[in-house]
């Protein structure tokens, strides 16, 4: 293939291996370019390709890095629970009860009382009451964090009273045991009294004063697969600038060079991202598997009390100002799964009319109205929960809120998620189907053919559009996820197309020169489709996957909007639609229908440039 | 030509076969039982007890021949004749079968007799309508009894209504005998009922049963229903339930496609109902998309280079990335009642437009039909006009149009005598593929639009995991794309005289 181009202009001259030998490095800088040389050249002309794909970038951006730019978690919070604290302390007793009790009964009692228990609970006394020594250590713990170190010190005889109840019990000492509970019981009264919170709103009642806690819970949410993808973006994305000073600082221009370091920089880029995201979960350990984002509604409600680093509740108390604690949210400070019941349907709010009444949750033009109807709207009292826009800002729901009033925007960031990472899925998966089954029939041609051309004519005779619902309205959600179970589905039924191209392409190749070649080598077959034939065939196969990826959005979209995809509360462009198909809810309709449609447009770009640069024959 | 048509068209049956084929795969093989699903999808509001689903799943499978072999099922969908019907031992299956517990007692002089275990029996399949209720009347009085005359008079209707034919004795013994379920209890305030029914069995068949002595002591008339039932499974023929099974001949060769799963409509009939609104709204998408197509994709490469071309390129690329649902959605905010108010959006009449009323019904019906053509057409559109300045681009590129300018043709001529015809080949074989897509389309578009389709059915059929709904539409759509395939290719032989059929 090397020979066979020529630089512009430049006379067409086969390198013989005389030339070779003496000029290596003036032969490498003239003829150099190869195929691929050759397609990036073209697509860098194409103004419209690289605008498709700087907008696919941003928009992978928004998906890739969509919690930290949309979430309900703050990134940083200084603050401390009184209420957690309270329930800890209060539930201390009727813990060591409970142990107590266990101790005091006799085995039999306790079978009696398994019968109606769930299953999975502990099985015998000793085992019980270890349960409930687990669970004082753990409500010990959120107690110590929160006290200052010589007022946590009563705690350390509550537990270990317990802990020696506890391994008594299993020893088999029932009454030694409920002694040992018994002293917990006693200690956890005194501890009831002796350790209860200073409310900074109440100063005067007394009370230990708690210190302040630091937690990140946003970027504690953030797995390490999410780092992966977020350090390969904004590797790609700063692609232009590392790469030019790579080539012209490290390797000097040198063309040669240049292309032997191409693998060499996409395993840095992939070295680099597994490395980062490694040491991301060193350093926020690994995600809660049931992970519920309550500081918004907890601050809100004053249950959680913001304080600076470093003070403690007696600080807050003396000077609210000086010991207010740090809260940091991200750019919309709301979760795509924030429910906002009272802010149902809410116009985008930089739109006329959207304005509501904080007490009745009315449109403000309509408050002091008689209604028409005579039917009066149910009144809710509108929420503004802490780090949100004001109830009446322009940027609070800038396209809107839903049915449960999660907001529009929220979400649409995070059904980018769902939405791109199908099209690239599905797109990928049946790429890899189609190359692997097109081959065969290519390569081995006579029945095998047969039966699979037999086959994917059946497959084509079925729209595909219909038979992805189809398989999608049979397959249970709760069995298998809807977002694989549309990627598998959509490559499942098109990877048709796929196999008939490469099938083309084999039947091709299969009489020339070098395929023969190199069967007349003896090579296996597994050598000659791989080595040989399939990277020659793969141009068209590029093209068609580019389009296909579109198409993956497309159909995704076109399938959770009628409801057979992607369910609530998880989100996707489509799923987006599907809410509302009242007219009256214009926003909800249109802006997810932008986002696919700039999504399809570039893919469509894209693809059309690489389809034009690959093969100028079929160029339309 | 004909000969080819024939063979293309004989060749459709085994594709559809396969079409079947996979349809019933993915029924089966998707993850989730579909018995499961579907019985979910029609409960969501009251999800009882979970014992009470149990048995709700397990009706519909057995309603639906779900419990029966996998192979047979498919088999019997496909026909023509009917596998499970004559019982033949390979092919039996449960539901041809029905389980029945007999065991043997100690009868009169040392002798053992078998009693049955009643089980619910139902109208045999071949019960008309009309007969059923005959029965239904009869057997509620015979055991009710409000008078003993009427009780007799049941009796001997039945008797007479069971001697008409060798096959009507069968069916009213079933329902008789499910009468006798009824009351297997057979308690003493019973013992008249099972007693005039025993004595009504005992006409229709002309014996009675042999009971013993000292079970009817032990038990009472209970004892009767069990030997009574334990001749119903040997001898009367109760042992096979009733199902459409025993049909001898049905399934998709014989043009049967089954009835819905819950409503037990034809589906043949509703399909042929929704035939009536679709074909016409595709065909006029498909007529338009290419009357429109073919004009702008010439113009566009006669003015090649031009505003015009570059314009045209831009809007027809940016109409083939819209999603047609969001187009669909669009075009209702823009000229349904929140926006400019121009065109009706929903169904495909107006609720007081009067049919008497020709004219004005049928202008009706087209204001109906604008947006949803409008939604179906611009995407097919926007892609053959694309397809259709590739090809057209591609002839005239070609020495023969030079030679033909060169003898100073008109361009007019050139263009339309010269070019066209070979410009079209493309745009052609595209038929085939444009078929599917407005169908598979029609589906957001009736959803959309509400417009009662064979979109919006096969919606429908989904939506309820409706196996009879969505097998019968998917081969229907199956076949059309064959057909739309066929089609091109004559199309194609018609415009290129080197291509010949055979």
């Amino acid at each position: 293939m090397v020979e066979e181009v020529s630089n512009d202009g430049a006379p067409k001259r086969k390198p013989s291996f005389n030339d070779m030998k003496l000029d290596e490095s003036g032969f490498a800088s003239e003829y150099s370019k190869d195929y691929w040389d050759l397609v990036f050249e073209q697509l860098g002309k194409r103004t419209l390709f690289k605008v498709g794909v700087a907008i696919l970038t941003l928009l992978y951006g928004v998906a890739i890095f969509a919690p930290v730019i949309a979430n309900d978690r703050p990134f940083k919070v200084e603050s401390v629970d009184l209420k957690s604290y309270g329930s800890a302390l209060r539930i201390l007793r009727p813990m060591a009860t409970t142990a107590n009790r266990l101790a005091q009964q006799s085995d039999a009692d306790f079978a009696a009382s398994l019968a109606d228990a769930a299953a999975g609970a502990p099985t015998t006394r000793a085992a019980a009451a270890r349960v409930e020594f687990e669970a004082a250590t753990l409500r010990l713990a959120t107690m110590r964090s929160m006290l200052p170190d010589d007022a946590a010190e009563p705690l350390a005889a509550f537990q270990e009273h317990f802990s020696k109840g506890a391994d008594l019990l299993d020893a088999g000492d029932s009454e030694g045991a409920a002694a040992e509970f018994g002293e917990a019981k006693t200690v956890a009264r005194a501890l009831r009294k002796d350790l209860k919170a200073l409310d900074p709103a109440k100063p005067d009642a007394g009370g230990v004063p708690l210190i302040s806690r630091t937690e990140r819970p946003l970027l504690e949410s953030i797995a390490a697969w999410e780092v992966v993808l977020m350090v390969l973006w904004l590797l790609w994305a700063s692609w232009p600038l590392w790469n030019r000073l790579w080539n012209g600082l490290l390797l000097g221009g040198d063309r040669e060079r240049i292309r032997k370091a191409r693998r060499l920089k996409l395993a840095a880029c992939f070295g680099l991202a597994i490395l980062s995201s490694a040491l991301w979960r060193s350093t926020f350990g690994p995600t809660a598997e049931f992970d519920f984002a309550t500081h918004k509604q907890g601050i809100t409600d004053g249950s959680v009390v913001l304080l600076a680093k470093g003070k403690t509740t007696a600080d807050l108390a003396a000077d609210p100002e000086a010991a207010q604690g740090a809260l940091v949210w991200p750019m919309v400070p709301f979760g795509y799964d924030e429910l906002h019941a009272d802010e149902k349907f809410r116009p985008p709010t930089w739109t006329e009319g959207s304005a509501r009444d904080p007490e009745t949750g009315l449109p403000l033009d309509l408050v002091g109205e008689e209604l028409a109807g005579g039917l009066a709207p149910a009144e809710v009292a509108i929420q503004v929960r802490v780090g949100e826009p004001e109830l009446n800002a322009a940027s609070r729901h800038p396209l809107g809120t839903d049915e449960s009033g999660r907001d529009v925007l929220s979400r649409m960031i995070w059904g980018g998620r769902v939405s791109l990472s199908v099209g690239i899925l599905s797109a990928a998966l049946l790429t890899i189907i189609g190359v692997i089954i097109g081959s065969i029939a290519g390569y081995f041609g006579g029945w095998v053919d047969i039966g699979i051309m037999r086959g994917i004519e059946i497959l084509q005779s079925i729209p595909a559009f219909f038979l992805i619902l189809l398989a999608l309205a049979f397959t249970d959600p709760e069995t298998v996820p809807p977002m694989f179970a549309i990627v598998l589905v959509i490559a499942i039924v098109r990877w048709t197309g796929v196999a008939r191209l490469v099938r083309g392409e084999f039947l091709r190749l299969r009489e020339q020169e070098f395929v023969v070649a190199s069967q007349a080598l003896g090579f296996s077959s597994r050598r000659t489709i791989f080595k040989h034939v399939l990277p020659n065939a793969m141009s068209p196969v590029l093209v068609a996957a580019a389009f296909s990826v579109a198409a993956g959005i497309l159909t995704e979209s076109a399938v959770s909007f009628l409801g057979f995809g992607i369910r609530e509360p998880d989100a996707s462009w489509g799923a987006i639609v599907n809410e509302s198909r009242n007219p009256e809810n214009w926003w909800i309709q249109m802006f997810p229908g932008v986002a696919i449609f700039v999504t399809v447009t570039c893919y469509n770009l894209v693809g059309d440039a690489i389809r034009d640069a690959m093969d100028p024959k079929m160029k339309v | 030509m004909l000969a080819y048509i024939l063979r293309r068209l004989l060749l459709m049956i085994p594709t559809t076969i396969g079409v079947s084929l996979v349809i019933f795969s993915l029924y089966h093989i998707a993850p989730g039982d579909p018995a499961l699903i579907a019985v979910g999808s029609q409960s969501d509001a009251d999800l009882g007890a979970a014992s009470d689903n149990e048995s709700q799943i397990d009706k519909f499978r057995r309603e639906h021949g779900l419990d029966r072999n996998i192979a047979i099922q498919f088999l019997d969908y496909i026909g023509p004749i009917n596998l499970s019907a004559d019982g033949h031992p390979w092919f039996s299956s449960p539901r041809s079968e029905r389980t029945v517990e007999e065991r043997e007692v100690p009868g009169a002089e040392g002798q053992t007799i078998v009693e049955g275990r009643p089980s619910p029996i139902e109208h045999l399949y071949e019960t008309e309508a009309e007969e059923r209720s005959t029965l239904d009347g009869l057997v509620k009085t015979l055991v009710d009894a409000p008078t003993p005359e009427a009780a007799d008079e049941a009796s001997a209707a039945l008797v007479a209504f069971a001697g008409e034919a060798p096959g009507q004795r069968d069916k009213a013994l079933a329902r008789i005998f499910q009468g006798l379920f009824e009351q297997r209890l057979g308690g003493p305030n019973q013992e008249p009922a099972i007693r005039r029914v025993s004595d009504c069995l005992t006409a229709v068949v002309g014996a009675a049963p042999e009971l013993s002595p000292e079970l009817s002591e032990r038990d009472g008339a209970r004892h009767e229903v069990r030997r009574w039932f334990a001749w119903y499974y040997t001898e009367g023929g109760g042992d096979r339930t009733t199902n459409s099974g025993e049909k001898p001949y049905g399934g998709l060769l014989a043009f049967d496609l089954g009835e819905e799963m819950q409503s037990g409509q034809s589906v043949r009939e509703e399909i042929l109902k929704r035939l009536k609104v679709t074909v016409p709204l595709s065909l006029v998408a498909v007529i338009l998309s290419y009357i429109i197509a073919l004009p702008l994709g010439i113009a566009s490469v006669r003015r090649q280079g031009t505003a015009l071309d570059g314009g045209l390129t831009i809007v027809l690329f940016v109409l083939y990335s819209i999603p047609t649902f969001w187009a669909g959605l669009m075009l209702v905010l823009i000229f349904g009642k929140t926006g400019t108010d121009l065109l009706p959006i929903l169904g495909l009449h107006d609720k007081d437009a009067d049919p008497a009323n020709t004219f004005s019904y049928a202008w009706d019906t087209v204001l109906h039909c604008i947006l949803p053509v409008l939604t179906l057409t611009y995407g097919s559109l926007a892609y053959l006009s694309r397809q259709m300045r590739a090809g057209m681009l591609d002839v005239i590129r070609q020495d023969y149009i030079r030679t033909a300018k060169a003898k100073g043709l008109s361009d007019d001529r050139v263009v339309y005598r010269h070019a066209l015809r070979n410009s079209m080949i493309p745009v052609l074989t595209l038929l085939a593929s444009i078929l599917p897509i407005l169908i598979g389309g029609s589906v957001i578009v009736e959803f959309i639009f509400d417009i009662p389709g064979m979109g919006k059915y096969a919606y429908e059929g989904l939506l309820r995991r409706d196996f009879s709904i969505v097998m019968a539409t998917t081969i229907f759509v199956g076949v059309m794309t064959q057909l739309g395939i066929l089609l091109s290719d004559i199309a194609y032989s018609l415009v290129d005289p080197r291509i010949r059929l055979h």
